[in-house]
């Protein structure tokens, strides 16, 4: 394979994921101009500003809305877009959406790091044990098991698990990401932070490791029927850990690429277990912008979950092509 | 990876671990006391918006803490609740007040808070009628203001406000004492929209709001130029929810020492908890069905809404008193007219013109007045021929207490048992605000709107939701009616009780004829607060919803 | 792709047919599934036989919040209604929407992949790379930012082909965003089969490339539209349950996410109330279950090469 291929195939990976961006980044703009209403007093939150005449007419000019639809508003908008200027929320009046959504974000990350991590090498050690092990009661009671939680709605997991834990025995907070008042200490509040955390990061990694058993299992017992591992199998060959870890490696490749891919859509995951344990993240903010009707920040937060899909895409594609050359 | 721990021992051991996490964290969380820092936390259902009291209905809490009124509800009903005034009279004309501010009262920042502060604020409000950017879209607001002669610190200590007629609105209003020094530079179009009013605020009120996070919390430290001497709490969390669920959890967890906006069913649950102590109170919050009965822009699917006759055979089909036994579980009034039992000096029960539930009779006032089912299928048409679908919105604003979706269950079925098919949509407190805004701001295009009020037992308040200068504030049916704006001009300016109650109750018969709006019920306030970390929660209406009572005054318990 | 699901039978349609159904049901999973799933179906078909006409608030009549007992096999909800009756009903909406966006998605899907493939060139371009972004965004997070906004315009009332419009639109913005899938395995398929000699005899007959699609092209596509259809459904089930639970069902025609979301807002979790919160969960995750099982052996059966679960 020469470089010329490589180089045209990156490109072309590329290309496909900032087209899709963009097409995000439309179907925003389309959708904030279909609300019914004028867009200038839209801009300024709504029904929910009382906003003077020369407000709205300073903001019609600041936008361009004398101007014609396309391109210029869209030209505009797209440039505001790329600059991060994702307009002003309509509940929390006068604040930027980009400040709204950077202020939510760590905690969203902190949780779905979390979960991705635990699930990760949970799914991944046990799917691959059941592959190795296939038709062994641990891989037919374990797929039944991934089945089942890959099918279980992860916030209702999380409903469940505040009954019992929460409500029932009282051992773990069912809410919010830490407890209210002041910081005592940095050791306390670190502690306090993971018994918050311990709960909702179950409910969302019982899901995952749901997924990430199946796939490193199928990838697994892929490996393991390859002719030169039923070779090896056939010489006999007793090293054992030689074998693992030669099984181990290949199976990876689609396990990773999985892995790439969940990481753009574990926030979108996300959403609805924030919701359910009031999680101070971008999900808890999606859920108030659904219920206020806060198109700028819901539009902001699909921008955010876009490109983070798109993004993840990308790398798992990039990722793809390295691990194996036959896909160039 | 050289040495990737597959084996089963590795499994079984990380499925030890795994299990045993929660006991050693939960340990670790019992050795700690939540109340050894002394901050008091307390929750509800809200979502205050901007710490700006000029520009937001949504933020009574925590804006209470930090702000005095000058005279307001509470310094009326109890003698050790007063607000920025310490005491006041009024002259034998009834048009002369005088307020006498604290000595030496100082504002959070330690300047010097006097009567000058309160004039600046009044006459800040003042000189902003009749401006394109007038400020009439917050608690601090214009209302009331164009009927006073001249608002005048006649020194540090004493304010003076002639009124051009006689009123009790200088004691009734509950606008919030801002610092000029801080508010003079503040132009009308930002007080009234942009200008956020950054934490941490300076008030005259126990608790400063020192930091404010939108969707999430309030901080609040202790004001140590608080005139009574500085709380004896060391500050308080106040944290917002969506949901009363949390809420009821960090009470049973002794996360939180007080919360409200409980669910009946959550309230039933806590009052079994030894520790915590639940209360339940009568408040001025209205809960009712409204119809929209503009004409022009903003009007609802069809004429019938504007029809008093077809509003009137509606109000046939709601049973109030099963909406207390079903959706309130009995914690509520049952709802009749604009005034509401806590209210006493206004209260009536309507007795000889109250609909009884009775969904025949709707039935024939609807065939009667035209809207009958002419095609046979069941459902009723307007006069038009046009079959009815009402589009029902609801919410609960911000603060207030929150509507039962069993309430929008019972009305939709028996609006649906009488042939009125109905649509709910459930929005927040900002999004229903921006719906029910007067039409010329963008509001309307609903048929119905069960929503909820809470404003002063005043008359004035009493009667706003009839009247026309509050359309898309406070009245949100866009009703308008000459004579009842005639009433409530009259009882504006009359401080008789005997003949104030007289124009109320005549307004208050006038519109439930007319039924812009059918009442629902006047729920109680049902609230919890544990009794380990703190003492001196008082007895009676425990916690005020009109300030800051009693936080200002809670006692950390001793440590036994 | 596989050559066998593009061989005509040569044996009489009645006995593929039921070769087909030995061999589906060779598979533990897809018995399981078949059996789960007819139950469900049978109770969204007559569910005012089995437990009566829904409850309202208006016609409730028990206790609130009450544990099962023998008179509420699971249990009462906050205003006093029987969550037997309303997990019953609300079997009715939620399979209705899912199977109504199901065929929304398989239309469009079908429809595009076919006319992409057949067709090539700078159509084809244009619709894959459409296809592309519904691909990559996941139909949850597409449906989130637009059923919102399609119901502000479209407003709540009237009546869309006897559906209260909020759960028409749910269906159809679920339907619109979940076809790239199909119509990514159509194309492929499409474009191996529009190669093969009958097409092209079909052509020198003259008939239309619209009749070559319905006629010729179309009925070799069957098996694997209708795997990957039973997979549409399972997370066509997921999102309808997804938004009602954040608050964009209708209150007053409780599907399964709908209730959970009733649930929460009761406060069912922190007073215990663990049937209130089970049942519609357990049904939702037993029906979605159903249709990953049916799914992975319809794909298994038709296509034993590609597999999603070995």
């Amino acid at each position: 394979m020469n470089g010329g291929g490589t180089s045209r195939h990156i490109g072309r990976i590329l290309i496909r994921a900032i087209v899709t961006l963009l097409m995000v980044a439309i179907l925003n703009f389309i959708l904030f101009r279909v609300i019914p209403g004028d867009p200038a007093k839209l801009l300024l939150g709504g029904g929910r500003v009382s906003a003077t005449a020369e407000q709205i007419e300073a903001q019609r000019q600041n936008w361009g809305l004398d101007r014609p639809l396309l391109p210029d508003q869209l030209v505009d908008y797209l440039s505001a877009t790329v600059r991060g200027d994702l307009g002003y929320s309509f509940k929390f009046r006068g604040r930027h959406v980009a400040d709204l959504i950077l202020e939510r974000l760590p905690a969203t990350i902190v949780l779905v790091a979390v979960a991705q991590l635990i699930a990760i090498v949970v799914g991944v050690m046990l799917g691959m044990y059941a592959g190795w092990r296939r038709g062994g009661a641990l891989d037919n009671g374990g797929t039944v098991a991934s089945l089942l939680l890959f099918s279980t709605p992860s916030f209702w997991v999380g409903m469940i698990l505040v009954v019992v834990f929460s409500t029932k025995f009282g051992w773990l907070p069912g809410y919010g990401a830490y407890s209210p008042g002041g910081t005592i200490s940095s050791i306390d509040s670190i502690l306090d932070h993971l018994r918050h955390l311990a709960l909702p990061v179950t409910a969302l990694a019982l899901g995952l490791i749901g997924q990430y058993v199946l796939v490193a299992r199928a990838a697994m017992s892929d490996v393991v029927t390859e002719d030169y591992m039923v070779t090896a199998r056939a010489k006999g060959l007793t090293n054992r850990q030689m074998l693992m870890r030669h099984a181990f490696r290949n199976a990876m490749l689609p396990v990773v690429t999985l892995i790439a891919l969940n990481l753009g859509y574990a926030v979108a995951g996300a959403i609805t277990v924030e919701a359910v344990f009031a999680w101070p993240g971008i999900g808890g903010l999606t859920v108030e912008a659904l219920n206020a009707r806060d198109y700028p920040v819901l539009q902001g937060v699909f921008l955010l979950l876009g490109a983070s899909i798109v993004v993840s895409n990308m790398t798992a594609d990039l990722a793809y092509g390295l691990l194996d050359p036959r896909v160039r | 990876m050289d040495k990737w721990p597959l084996s089963r021992r590795a499994v079984a051991k990380a499925m030890l671990l795994a299990s045993v996490a929660p006991w050693v964290m939960n340990s670790e969380a019992l050795a700690g006391s939540s109340c050894a820092d002394g901050i008091v936390r307390i929750a509800g259902v809200a979502a205050p918006d901007t710490m700006n009291p000029f520009a937001t209905w949504s933020s009574s809490w925590p804006l209470y803490f930090t702000y005095d009124a000058l005279v307001g509800v509470d310094a009326q009903r109890h003698d050790d609740r007063r607000g920025f005034a310490k005491s006041w009279s009024v002259a034998k004309d009834n048009l002369t007040w005088t307020f006498k501010i604290w000595p030496s009262m100082k504002w959070s920042d330690g300047q010097p808070a006097t009567a000058r502060d309160a004039a600046f604020t009044y006459n800040y409000l003042r000189e902003s009628i009749g401006r394109p950017d007038e400020l009439n879209v917050g608690y601090n607001n214009t209302g009331g203001l164009e009927n006073i002669e001249s608002i005048t610190a006649l020194d540090d200590e004493t304010l003076q406000i002639v009124t051009k007629s006689p009123t009790r609105w200088p004691v009734d209003n509950f606008t919030l004492m801002v610092p000029e020094h801080i508010w003079k530079d503040v132009s009308y179009a930002e007080a009234r929209s942009t200008f956020q009013n950054k934490p941490p605020l300076v008030g005259t009120g126990p608790m400063i709001v020192s930091e404010f996070q939108p969707g999430q919390f309030a901080s609040l430290v202790p004001n140590k130029y608080f005139r009574a001497g500085p709380p004896a709490t060391a500050g308080m969390t106040y944290r917002f929810f969506n949901s009363a669920d949390p809420i009821a959890q960090g009470l049973k967890s002794g996360d939180l020492d007080y919360g409200m906006s409980l669910t009946v069913a959550q309230w039933t649950d806590l009052s079994n908890e030894p520790k915590i102590v639940v209360g339940e109170s009568r408040v001025e919050q209205r809960n009712y069905l409204a119809f929209n009965t503009a004409s022009g822009q903003g009007k609802g699917s069809t004429k019938a809404l504007q029809d008093s006759a077809f509003r009137d055979a509606i109000g046939f089909a709601i049973d109030q008193k099963t909406i207390v036994d079903r959706a309130f579980r009995g914690h509520a009034d049952p709802g009749v007219g604009l005034a509401m039992p806590v209210a006493a000096d206004y209260y009536s029960d309507l007795n000889d013109i109250r609909r009884g539930f009775d969904l025949a009779e709707a039935g024939r006032r609807l065939d009667a007045a035209g809207y009958g089912d002419t095609d046979g299928d069941g459902l009723r048409e307007d006069r038009e021929g046009k079959p009815f679908q009402l589009q029902l919105i609801t919410g609960t604003a911000s603060g207030s207490l929150e509507i039962p979706t069993a309430a929008i269950q019972l009305i939709a079925g028996w609006l649906e048992q009488i042939g009125i098919p109905v649509t709910v949509t459930q929005l927040d407190s900002g999004a229903l605000n921006a719906r029910a805004a007067a039409p010329a701001d963008g509001g309307g295009g609903w048929d119905l709107l069960v929503s909820a009020g809470w404003l002063g037992p005043s008359a004035h308040d009493l009667l706003s939701l009839g009247s026309a200068k509050e359309i898309g504030v406070h009245n949100t049916s866009y009703w308008k009616s000459d004579k009842f704006d005639a009433l409530l001009s009259e009882a504006e300016v009359t401080v008789d009780l005997k003949k104030s109650q007289e124009l109320v109750n005549q307004a208050a018969r006038l519109i439930y004829t007319e039924a812009p709006y059918i009442m629902l019920a006047y729920p109680f306030l049902l609230d919890a607060h544990r009794k380990d970390c703190f003492a001196s929660w008082g007895t009676e209406d425990a916690v005020s919803m009109w300030g800051y009572f009693p936080f200002d005054r809670l006692k950390p318990v001793a440590a036994p | 792709m596989s050559e066998s699901t593009t061989r005509y039978s040569p044996l009489g349609p009645a006995r593929a047919v039921k070769g087909f159904l030995q061999q589906l049901l060779s598979h533990g999973g897809a018995k399981v599934g078949l059996v789960c799933l007819v139950f469900f179906l049978g109770v969204a078909v007559m569910p005012n036989v089995l437990v009566g006409p829904l409850q309202t608030a208006v016609n409730a009549t028990g206790d609130f919040l009450a544990p099962p007992s023998s008179q509420h096999l699971l249990g009462t909800d906050e205003v006093g209604r029987d969550v037997l009756n309303l997990v019953v009903h609300g079997a009715r909406i939620s399979l209705t929407i899912a199977l109504l966006a199901t065929l929304i998605s398989l239309f469009v899907g079908t429809s595009i992949g076919m006319i992409a493939g057949y067709y090539g060139g700078s159509v084809d371009v244009w619709l894959m790379r459409l296809a592309d972004f519904f691909f990559v965004m996941p139909s949850f997070v597409l449906a989130l930012v637009i059923t919102p906004v399609v119901l502000e315009v479209m407003g709540r009332g009237g009546d869309i082909l006897g559906f209260r419009p909020s759960l028409f639109v749910i269906l159809v913005v679920i339907g619109m965003t979940s076809w790239a899938f199909v119509a990514r395995i159509v194309r492929s398929q499409t474009l191996s089969l529009k190669e093969r000699t009958f097409i092209d005899r079909a052509r020198v007959v003259g008939s239309s490339n619209f009749s070559i699609m319905v006629r010729h092209i179309l009925p070799n596509l069957v098996p694997q539209i209708a795997a990957n259809g039973a997979l549409v459904v399972a997370s066509a089930i997921y999102v309808e349950t997804s938004l009602s639970f954040l608050g964009l069902g209708d209150p007053l025609q409780p599907s399964w996410g709908t209730l959970l979301s009733l649930a929460q807002r009761a406060g069912a979790a922190s007073a215990g109330a663990w049937w209130y919160l089970g049942a519609p969960g357990v049904c939702v995750l037993s029906v979605s279950l159903s249709f990953v099982l049916i799914g992975n052996a319809l794909d298994d059966t038709f296509n034993p090469r590609r597999r999603v679960i070995p």
